[in-house]
């Protein structure tokens, strides 16, 4: 203990020592480059092509976005590379991309003359990056937002804007038995799951949509019922289980899934939960399978129907478009038959976390569908 | 509201009785729960000559819900098992017309507050009664004319800047009440009443703007000025590049205009005594700073914003400067939000500020003065 106290004593001095005194302000100072580190590693940034990995999807995005000044209706980017506030200035693939900004920009040129952005680099290290001022700017996981914040790195969080579901497998015979879905959806303790795995940095899900979008989540009850999910349970004839599947490479997917297999066991039913091999396996070995789906627009409408193309088609269900200016109400039923038949089961909503440095100021999270808002950031200037 | 008692009213049918309860989840929506409730029971009781009873056939829960766009009001109607669903979306005013606010202090008046940004502002008496007021926006001049408080007349120009800066800097330069000059992306623009209000806009050559009986050389794609100051003879003092300055009034403190404080672009405040390097300097300004004759002592003082960045809230505090030190008189003044703008009125016992609201988003014009106590 004492060993940590003085190596976490150590990581502080390390950040005082380099980061130096921070000069104050308070209007835009131009100037500087923004170090930024990312988990992701990027081989092209050829518009035509979209990573299949998410979180490459994710950085790409990310990058396209300051690259590009317009977007299409359907959220692709519009125009030529450079058109945004900034433009590429170098590129190593696979390790390091430096933007530079673009001087002529229509919006203003940005406050910082460059991003340098380095690929690649592990969620702990960039949290230590973080922490001795080696980077300026890295996302966090969301289950480890409160151990950053105690280790001292600025956490800056975003409304939720991605939500973990369980989605039944259509075809399998544990999916198609409508008892079964709804006993594991009510056996599920979302908020153990929030407070304990997330550590408190994220929203038990009911619906599909978090409360900010269309301001009705908070009629989709949340809440587990054990015994009704036994009872329920109960009525299925012969030895039923499950298998619910999750990404391999997702740690926080993992730990939601051992929990609802926790929840599961002490309602009485059989469920394991088993990572999901690459390449997949076809036909897929589980029943159920845990999904991360990111809303890709601050208007209901808009993230609804995206979340509807990420999922699989549902029997039944009404999968025509919804109108244009459908209303709160029109969106409010259409996510209320989705989940209503239990074959998707929202479980939690996370926020985007970022850590920041020291002297990066005029920081706001962006809301869902924004990129990072490096055209805006400037950084103070550290005394020598 | 009505829309939701419709809704709620063709929901309940031929049903006669009903019971209401009211809730807010989103903790901010700007009205009183016993009022919602009233409204709404009046109204669903004279829609279907229906009554509220306990018990009743009928439970409604309605729920006031706030998204990113504004508010929903939902309401649950419970009819034994069944349960039905309401709703109705009431957006968020993207706009508010400008409205006179009433003054909240004696240090702080605010003056107009709107959602559209703000760069200056002036506020000229036409006669004994009319008043005019001047507002720089970024892509216009707009002047409103008012006629003992009540708003007569409303006029707007288009300002075709050549320069933008994501941190759009503007100033006015009053001549009198009917000829106002606009500073602003690199161009001059002159505004008249001749007899209708027009605007005619050309490139500022040399980026002088007027600052008193000095002008300061603008960096007009930029947000910061270049550190040339030339004085009404033509002849020039060179300084840091500052995004403001400011200097005595010899009239009143009986110091040289050789003196000036500039706040730097890397956060530090400097104070220059006729020489090419600073007397003495110092930290934890903010970036703007006007001379004020508060009339209180006869020292030197200057008003300076507050540290930090534009996400958070702002303060002024007052400061003379003795002996190459300032000290800070009195408490500072906290603003709801970042101060944008600072500039000195033209009688030099005032400022006129621009800032932003954190909570409600609306850039405020305000005029700042010192009051001595006694």
């Amino acid at each position: 203990m004492k060993l940590r106290s003085c190596l976490f004593l150590a990581a502080i001095s390390v950040a005082l020592f380099h980061t130096g005194r921070v000069e104050s302000s308070r209007r835009p100072r131009y100037g500087g480059t923004v170090r930024v580190e990312v988990g992701a590693v990027l081989h092209s940034l050829d518009p035509a092509g979209a990573p299949a990995d998410p979180d490459e999807a994710s950085a790409k995005n990310e990058i396209d976005a300051l690259l590009y000044d317009q977007r299409n209706p359907d959220g692709t980017f519009a125009g030529v590379a450079g058109s945004g506030a900034f433009h590429i200035a170098e590129w190593e693939s696979g390790k390091h991309v430096t933007l530079a900004a673009n001087e002529n920009y229509r919006g203003g040129r940005a406050f910082v003359d460059s991003i340098d952005i380095e690929m690649g680099r592990a969620a702990k290290d960039r949290l230590l990056d973080l922490e001795v001022g080696k980077a300026d700017f890295a996302e966090i996981p969301p289950e480890e937002a409160r151990h950053a914040a105690e280790r001292g790195v600025r956490v800056s969080t975003s409304l939720p804007e991605e939500l973990v579901a369980l989605v039944f497998v259509a075809g399998h015979s544990i999916a198609e038995d409508a008892h079964a879905r709804e006993a594991l959806a009510r056996s599920i303790d979302r908020a153990a799951i929030v407070n304990f795995i997330l550590q408190k940095e994220g929203e038990p899900a009911g619906g599909l949509l978090p409360q900010w979008s269309n301001g009705t989540a908070f009629l989709f009850s949340t809440a587990a019922d054990a015994v009704g999910a036994k009872d329920l349970w109960s009525q299925i004839s012969g030895s039923p289980r499950i298998v619910l599947g999750y990404d391999s490479g997702d740690s926080l997917g993992q730990a939601i899934a051992e929990r609802v297999a926790v929840n599961a066991r002490d309602a009485g039913i059989v469920l394991s939960a088993e990572p999901i091999a690459s390449p997949e396996p076809s036909p897929p070995r589980y029943d159920a399978r845990l999904v991360r789906l990111r809303i890709t627009s601050s208007r209901p409408r808009e993230a609804l129907v995206s979340f509807q193309s990420g999922l699989p088609a549902i029997a039944g269900l009404d999968a025509s478009p919804l109108p244009a200016a459908a209303s709160s109400e029109q969106i409010y039923e259409r996510e209320r038959a989705v989940v209503s038949g239990y074959r998707v089961v929202p479980l939690v909503w996370l926020p985007r976390v970022y850590g920041l440095g020291a002297r990066v100021r005029d920081w706001k999270a962006p809301v869902a569908g924004e990129g990072w808002p490096f055209v805006d950031v400037w950084l103070e200037q550290e005394s020598q | 509201m009505y829309s939701l008692a419709q809704e709620i009213a063709v929901a309940l049918g031929s049903l006669h009785s009903f019971s209401l309860d009211v809730k807010d989840v989103s903790a901010s929506a700007p009205v009183e729960l016993a009022g919602v409730r009233q409204t709404l029971e009046d109204d669903i009781t004279l829609r279907g000559d229906r009554s509220v009873a306990a018990p009743a056939d009928v439970q409604v829960q309605v729920t006031i819900s706030q998204t990113a766009a504004g508010f929903v009001l939902v309401a649950e109607i419970h009819r034994g098992d069944a349960q039905q669903v309401a709703l109705v979306s009431v957006a968020n005013t993207e706009e508010l017309p400008p409205q006179p606010s009433p003054e909240p202090g004696i240090q702080r008046k605010i003056i107009w507050q709107q959602a559209t940004p703000i760069l200056d502002f002036a506020q000229v008496p036409a006669d004994s009664r009319r008043t005019l007021w001047y507002f720089l926006e970024p892509d216009r001049l707009v002047v409103y004319e008012f006629d003992d408080g009540a708003q007569v007349l409303r006029e707007a120009q288009p300002i075709s800047r050549r320069y933008t800066s994501r941190d759009l800097r503007g100033h006015l330069v009053v001549a009198d009440a009917m000829n106002v000059s606009a500073f602003t992306g690199g161009v001059r623009c002159d505004a008249s009443w001749n007899p209708s209000f027009s605007v005619e806009c050309r490139e500022n050559a040399g980026q002088q703007w007027p600052m008193g009986t000095v002008s300061w050389t603008s960096n007009p794609s930029r947000n910061y000025f270049s550190g040339s100051v030339t004085f009404s003879n033509d002849l020039q003092a060179k300084f840091p590049p500052f995004f403001s300055s400011a200097s005595p009034s010899p009239e009143t403190t009986g110091l040289s205009s050789s003196r000036r404080i500039v706040a730097g672009l890397d956060g530090q405040t400097q104070l220059f005594v006729g020489a090419a390097e600073p007397a003495s300097a110092f930290n934890g300004w903010g970036s703007d700073i006007v001379p004020i004759e508060s009339g209180c002592g006869s020292e030197w003082q200057v008003l300076a914003t507050g540290a930090g960045d534009w996400t958070q809230k702002d303060q002024i505090q007052l400061y003379e400067i003795r002996d190459r030190k300032t000290i800070a008189v009195g408490q500072p003044m906290d603003l709801p939000g970042p101060i944008l703008a600072l500039w000195p009125v033209g009688d030099g016992k005032s400022a006129r500020v621009i800032s932003r609201s954190i909570e409600s988003g609306l850039y405020e014009a305000s005029i700042v003065s010192i009051s001595c106590g006694n």
